[in-house]
């Protein structure tokens, strides 16, 4: 078992607890919370997982080994970041995909700084939810501070992965 | 508990919660049959062996993780927060920020709601930053639930190690370069 599953289990035996105790908390409600959100992953992660080894095999590896391999430096950084803000997907499909990448010659810190972006700046859910929810003043500086900030993470990216 | 609770933001529905179902099934059906027409059967089957292992690998850590999830939407104590990432909050107020962000569950139509509800009750916005930017890129269940799925601990721990200081700076940046004055369009409705 690996320390992450660990700390998975730990968390989930220790807020289980922490709800069960809480005056105005209930379990049930929390059940609720987690059911219908595995009601809505289900029929996501099953095909996502599926398609990742589909869409591995049909990825050209040395096209992306020449763009976003390890030997791309941060120009390959970069363009792999600008998929990831590019990339309209949740966690549950760009994950595959970027395993799939990787198993097709992609370099590590070229995902990293895919993911990287894809989290700071991904254009669609700028479009859907931080301009509509968070306000155009407030998704402008977090935007802003994206362009930034996702080359200096890719700096540190490459320095930690060589 | 002395402050009345915020109120607690609509729960967790995405709006449109078909539409990653169908994109996935859609792009399962179109690689899968690409994959039987240019390598043919015995590749499609070997493929799917491989992706059994990775299901096995995936799908506990997500039913932990869902549960996580619950457990943390109900527990999470919003009007603290709000209270102790107030404009002279200083650095507490980004430390929180930054522990509030990682922790935070749900997808962005669960944390924008609440970014949007810290800064009408009167968080300072760095703090705020500070919590989405962390959110963004340390949110803790999709690190332990997908990317360690996906990428295996060390290549997800180098991407989080990568991305520690971006939550900091920018909230830094934007109290120091950037601070409310600046912008005075922010709704405190």
């Amino acid at each position: 078992m690996t320390l992450s599953t660990i700390i998975l289990i730990a968390a989930a035996i220790g807020l289980a607890i922490a709800v069960w105790v809480h005056p105005d908390r209930k379990l049930s409600e929390a059940l609720g919370i987690s059911k219908r959100q595995a009601i809505f992953l289900i029929p996501v992660i099953i095909p996502a997982i599926i398609s990742a080894g589909f869409v591995a095999q049909l990825l050209p590896s040395e096209e992306i080994g020449r763009w976003v391999g390890a030997e791309s430096g941060f120009a390959g950084a970069m363009i792999a970041a600008a998929f990831g803000a590019l990339m309209p997907t949740g966690p549950m499909l760009i994950l595959p995909v970027v395993a799939a990448l990787l198993s097709a010659n992609a370099g590590d810190a070229q995902m990293m700084a895919l993911l990287n972006a894809w989290m700071m700046m991904n254009v669609q859910r700028l479009l859907l939810y931080d301009i509509p929810l968070a306000g155009g003043s407030l998704t402008m500086r977090r935007f802003t501070l994206g362009l930034v900030l996702t080359p200096v993470a890719a700096v540190l990216g490459l320095a930690i992965v060589g | 508990m002395t402050a009345p609770d915020l109120p607690t933001p609509k729960p967790a529905a995405p709006p449109n919660r078909r539409g990653p179902a169908i994109f996935a099934l859609s792009l399962m059906t179109v690689s899968g049959a690409l994959c039987w027409i240019l390598y043919g059967s015995d590749t499609v089957w070997r493929i799917l062996t491989e992706d059994w292992d990775l299901m096995v690998n995936v799908v506990p850590r997500m039913a932990l993780g869902v549960l996580i999830y619950g457990f943390l939407t109900v527990l999470v104590p919003r009007d603290w927060v709000a209270k102790h990432m107030g404009r002279d909050a200083g650095w507490k107020g980004i430390a929180i920020g930054l522990v509030a962000g990682a922790l935070a569950p749900g997808g962005p139509w669960v944390i924008y709601p609440i970014a949007a509800m810290l800064i009408r009750f009167g968080a300072e916005v760095g703090a705020v930053v500070t919590f989405m930017m962390s959110w963004s890129v340390l949110g803790m269940n999709r690190f332990l639930v997908w990317e360690v799925s996906f990428l295996g601990e060390e290549l997800a721990s180098f991407r989080l190690l990568a991305a520690l200081p971006v939550p900091i700076i920018a909230g830094l940046v934007v109290r120091w370069f950037w601070p409310e004055r600046a912008w005075p369009r922010i709704d405190r409705t």
